[in-house]
C-alpha cells in the first residue's frame, strides 16, 4: 500500500473515532433548532416553512451553516500537522521510506474526508426529512449537490490553511483568526464601510455557486454600485461560478503547497 | 544540593513567583491575539469613517464593538485552549500546587490581559472623546460591563467546555458557536426576554433599554457559575488527562 493512501485511511479512520469531530459539527446545528423551536410560532424562519422547492429549500436553509460549518472544519484541522511534531513522531516517520509529500497530502485528504462525514450525515438526514415532508425526492440530489459544491470546497480551503497556519503561530491563536476571517467574510455586506469580499468571486461563502447553480436568494453575486473591490464581482454567470469553485480551490492547492514547504523546512 | 534551584523551587513556588511565571509561559501569542482583535476592528473603523453618512457617530459604534465583540472571542478561545494541552498533565497532578489552581491562575492571566487591553482601549476613548460620540453610548464607569460581561462569560463558557471536553478543539468550537450563533440570531434574540438576558452583544447589537443592566449582570453571573462549575470538574484527575493524543 502507498505511503499516500496508508496516511489518508489511517487519518480518516483515527479522526471518525474522536468525539471531537461529531460535537463540534452538532453545536451549530442544535443552536439552528433552538432558534427554529424558537421562531416557528413568529415567522422569521416562515420562507422556510412555506417553501416547497427542494432545490431552494436545500441551499437557503442549509445556507445558514456555510459560515459556522467553515470555522468548525478549521478549528478541528488545527491540530492535525504540529500535531506529529507535539507528540514527537514526526522525526520518527521522517526516516520511513515514504514519501514526505504522499504523506503529507495524505493526512490532508484523510482528515478532510473524516470531517466531511458528519455534516454529510446531517445533509443526508436532513434532505431524507424534507423529501418525506414534501414528498419530493429530488431533495436528496440537491442535498448532495449543494454539500459539493458549496461545503467540500470550503472544507477543502479550511483544512489547508489549518495545515499553514498553526505553523506559523500558535494553534489558539489560529483559531481565533479564522473565526474572524469567516465573520469577516460571512457576515460583512457588499456596501458595508470596508473593502468585503462578500458578494465576489473570492467569496468564502461561495454566493456565486450558490446564485448560479442553485438560484439561492440569499447569496448576492455580481457588481455593486459605488462598492470597493467591484473589478472581483462579474456578472454571475455559470462560467464566473465555476470561476470562483475553481479560484476556492485553486487557493487551498496553493495553501497545502505552502504548507508542505514550511513543514520540510521546520522539520529539518 | 542544589541552591540556586532550591531557592527558586522550596518550600514551593511562591505565589508571586507563580504568576510571574504563568505570565512569562503564556508566550507572545496569546499576549498577541487581543491586540489582533483589536487591531482589526480599529482599523476598520477608521477606514470606514472615510466613507460613511455619519463618520463620526458609526466608527464610535465600531470602537464600541470591538469592546463588546472582538475582545470577548479572544478571552474565549484563550479559556478553552487551557485543559488538555499540557505535556506532562501526569506530572503536574504529583506536584504541591494543584494543577486546577494552574490552569485557573492561567485563565485569569488570559482574560486580565483581555482586561488590560480593553481598559487601555476604553480610557483611549473616553480621553479622545470617541467615546461619547455615539449616542447610546453607557457613561464611562458603568459602560466597562460592555467588555467584562461577554469576557466573562465566554471566558466561563471556554473552561466549562474544556473541563467537560478534555478537547481544546470542541471548547474552542462551542465558544465560537455561541458567540457567531448570537451575532447571527441577533435580531430574534431580541424577541424573548430570556434571550435578551443572556444576549451577549445587548450594548451594541440592541436590546430593551431597561433590559441592559439586568443583562450585564446575567452574564456575569453566568460566567462566574461556569467558571465555578469548570472549577469542580476539575477536581478529577480523568477530566485533565490529555485528549491531544487522539
Amino acid at each position: 500500500m502507498t505511503a499516500f493512501a496508508a496516511t489518508a485511511r489511517y487519518e480518516l479512520r483515527m479522526q471518525l473515532h474522536k468525539p471531537a469531530i461529531w460535537i463540534t459539527t452538532a453545536i451549530p446545528f442544535g443552536l439552528f433548532a433552538v432558534l427554529a423551536l424558537m421562531e416557528t410560532q413568529r415567522g422569521g424562519l416562515e420562507r422556510l416553512t412555506q417553501d416547497t422547492n427542494a432545490k431552494l429549500w436545500m441551499v437557503e436553509a442549509m445556507g445558514w451553516f456555510t459560515a459556522p460549518l467553515a470555522m468548525v472544519f478549521g478549528m478541528v484541522l488545527a491540530d492535525r500537522l504540529v500535531r506529529d511534531r507535539k507528540l514527537g513522531v514526526a522525526a520518527l516517520l521522517d526516516v520511513t521510506p515514504t514519501n514526505r509529500s504522499a504523506r503529507l497530502a495524505g493526512k490532508y485528504l484523510g482528515t478532510c474526508a473524516a470531517t466531511a462525514i458528519p455534516p454529510a450525515l446531517i445533509y443526508l438526514v436532513v434532505a431524507v426529512a424534507f423529501a418525506v415532508w414534501r414528498d419530493k425526492p429530488s431533495a436528496l440530489l440537491w442535498g448532495a449537490a449543494t454539500f459539493a459544491v458549496v461545503v467540500l470546497p470550503l472544507l477543502l480551503l479550511a483544512g489547508a490553511l489549518a495545515f499553514l497556519g498553526p505553523q506559523l503561530m500558535p494553534t489558539p491563536l489560529f483559531r481565533v483568526l479564522v473565526v474572524g476571517l469567516w465573520f469577516y467574510a460571512g457576515a460583512t455586506e457588499v456596501d458595508s464601510e470596508f473593502p468585503s469580499p462578500a458578494a465576489t468571486v473570492l467569496s468564502l461563502t461561495l454566493d456565486y455557486p450558490q446564485k448560479v447553480f442553485f438560484g439561492s436568494t440569499d447569496a448576492t453575486a455580481g457588481p455593486f454600485q459605488g462598492a470597493a473591490l467591484n473589478f472581483l464581482r462579474p456578472q454571475p454567470t455559470t462560467a464566473t461560478a465555476l470561476l470562483a469553485l475553481a479560484l476556492i480551490l485553486g487557493l487551498a492547492a496553493a495553501i497545502v503547497v505552502a504548507a508542505r514547504a514550511l513543514n520540510a523546512r521546520t522539520s529539518e | 544540593m542544589n541552591h540556586r534551584a532550591g531557592r527558586c523551587y522550596s518550600p514551593g513556588m511562591r505565589p508571586l513567583s507563580l504568576w510571574r511565571h504563568e505570565v512569562r509561559r503564556a508566550g507572545w501569542a496569546a499576549l498577541l491575539a487581543p491586540p489582533i482583535a483589536a487591531g482589526i476592528v480599529v482599523v476598520v473603523a477608521v477606514d470606514g469613517a472615510a466613507r460613511l453618512g455619519q463618520p463620526s457617530r458609526d466608527t464610535a459604534h465600531l470602537l464600541q464593538s470591538l469592546l463588546e465583540i472582538a475582545l470577548p472571542l479572544a478571552a474565549g478561545v484563550g479559556a478553552a485552549s487551557l485543559v488538555g494541552v499540557d505535556p506532562a498533565v501526569e506530572l503536574h497532578l504529583t506536584l504541591p500546587t494543584a494543577y486546577r489552581a494552574t490552569i485557573l491562575r492561567r485563565l485569569v492571566v488570559t482574560a486580565g490581559w483581555v482586561a488590560v487591553i480593553a481598559l487601555t482601549a476604553a480610557a483611549v476613548m473616553v480621553a479622545s472623546g470617541w467615546w461619547h460620540r455615539w449616542p447610546a453610548a453607557h457613561p464611562p464607569l458603568a459602560g466597562q460591563l460592555t467588555w467584562l460581561a461577554p469576557t466573562l462569560c465566554l471566558a466561563g463558557l471556554g473552561l466549562l467546555a474544556g473541563a467537560v471536553s478534555g478537547s481544546p478543539a470542541t471548547a474552542t468550537s462551542a465558544v465560537a458557536a455561541l458567540w457567531f450563533f448570537d451575532l447571527a440570531a441577533g435580531g430574534l434574540l431580541q424577541e424573548h426576554r430570556w434571550s435578551r438576558l443572556l444576549y451577549l452583544f445587548a450594548t451594541t447589537r440592541g436590546t430593551v433599554e431597561a433590559d441592559w443592566t439586568a443583562n450585564r449582570l446575567t452574564l456575569l453571573a453566568a460566567g462566574a457559575a461556569m467558571t465555578t462549575a469548570g472549577w469542580l470538574l476539575l477536581r478529577r484527575p480523568s477530566r485533565l488527562l490529555t485528549k491531544e493524543a487522539e
